[in-house]
């Protein structure tokens, strides 16, 4: 197999409904797309969710008249304890393009990682991680197709604004995995092996 | 866009994709909207390219946004396919004008 190289491309979205239209460039000499994984920073506050949160009755949210609840809006600090609330953490959704004969070749709900999610949530009993936690080990989505075109096309849509009806500002990367030309010289990455030689012995 | 560069561009993509132009077959397709009407269209195997710049439209796809008045987007999209969606945002009657490039089943072309 030939050395894999990784394309990083960056974008903010900051906007209620922001759509971003980008392009990622790939290297002369790429041949195929192995893999895409992203990742999603959140530089806005997350106001406190009381829809179906259960045992917090804080301000925030709208009531059923209509009214806002509370003159100023929780800030929470520790959005793991929230996931008794049914929103969705996701922050939007993307889609990317080859200008090649697969065309959209990924379409994907990009999750927001909780900062401090690992912790174990208490109202799971002592242990047990909270079912809602999202922290996994991220590891990239294998796509597998040639590219004889340098160029992808991507489109982003936000959707945790629209969710919360707030501008929310966070950033979003995404790392593109590609196939080059160039020997490999030994290097080989994670997801280019089986599961069983993934395990690292420590 | 205009029809030349639609059509110019309509080559360059269908041959990108693999499509040589007797794998193709074009149409032209004039929408008229009533106002405020919302319309679908279904265009799994085909491409739709507009061939215009409609005002007061909204026009969303697959792959594809194109809406003059909206403003938080940074880019618009001419080329659209899978399920579109067309809402005239005037009240009154408008139009939308496409290329639709129908794509051939190889077994069966002549």
């Amino acid at each position: 197999m030939n050395r894999a190289r990784l394309i990083v491309k960056e974008f903010v979205i900051q906007k209620l409904g922001e759509i971003n239209f980008f392009q990622i460039r790939l290297p002369k000499n790429a041949t195929s797309i192995l893999g895409i994984e992203t990742d999603v920073l959140m530089e806005s506050f997350l106001e406190t969710d009381t829809i179906g949160s259960g045992s917090h009755s804080g301000g925030g949210g709208v009531l059923p008249d209509g009214t806002i609840a509370g003159s100023t809006p929780d800030v929470n600090l520790h959005p793991f304890l929230q996931w008794g609330s049914k929103s969705n953490p996701v922050v939007g959704k993307l889609k990317l393009q080859s200008m090649d004969r697969s065309n959209i070749f990924f379409e994907n709900w990009i999750p927001f990682v909780l900062l401090n999610g690992s912790m174990p949530d208490m109202s799971y009993s002592l242990f047990p991680k909270s079912p809602y936690s999202l922290i996994v080990r991220g590891k990239p989505k294998p796509i597998g197709i040639a590219c004889s075109n340098n160029i992808i096309n991507g489109q982003f849509a936000d959707s945790i604004g629209i969710a919360k009806n707030v501008d929310m500002k966070y950033r979003v990367k995404i790392f593109v995995w590609v196939q080059t030309t160039e020997p490999t010289n030994g290097v080989a990455f994670d997801f280019q092996m089986k599961d069983k030689e993934l395990e690292v012995k420590l | 866009m205009n029809t030349d560069l639609a059509i110019a561009m309509i080559n360059s993509r269908m041959r990108d994709m693999g499509y040589m132009p007797s794998d193709y077959s074009t149409s032209f397709k004039h929408c008229v909207l009533q106002g405020n009407e919302r319309r679908e269209i279904e265009a799994y195997n085909e491409f739709y390219f507009l061939e215009h710049d409609p005002e007061d439209v909204n026009i969303k796809s697959d792959f594809g946004f194109y809406d003059l008045s909206y403003q938080k987007v940074n880019e618009l999209k001419y080329e659209h396919h899978g399920i579109i969606w067309l809402q005239n945002l005037s009240g009154i009657i408008n139009h939308i004008r496409f290329i639709q490039v129908i794509l051939k089943q190889k077994d069966n072309k002549q």
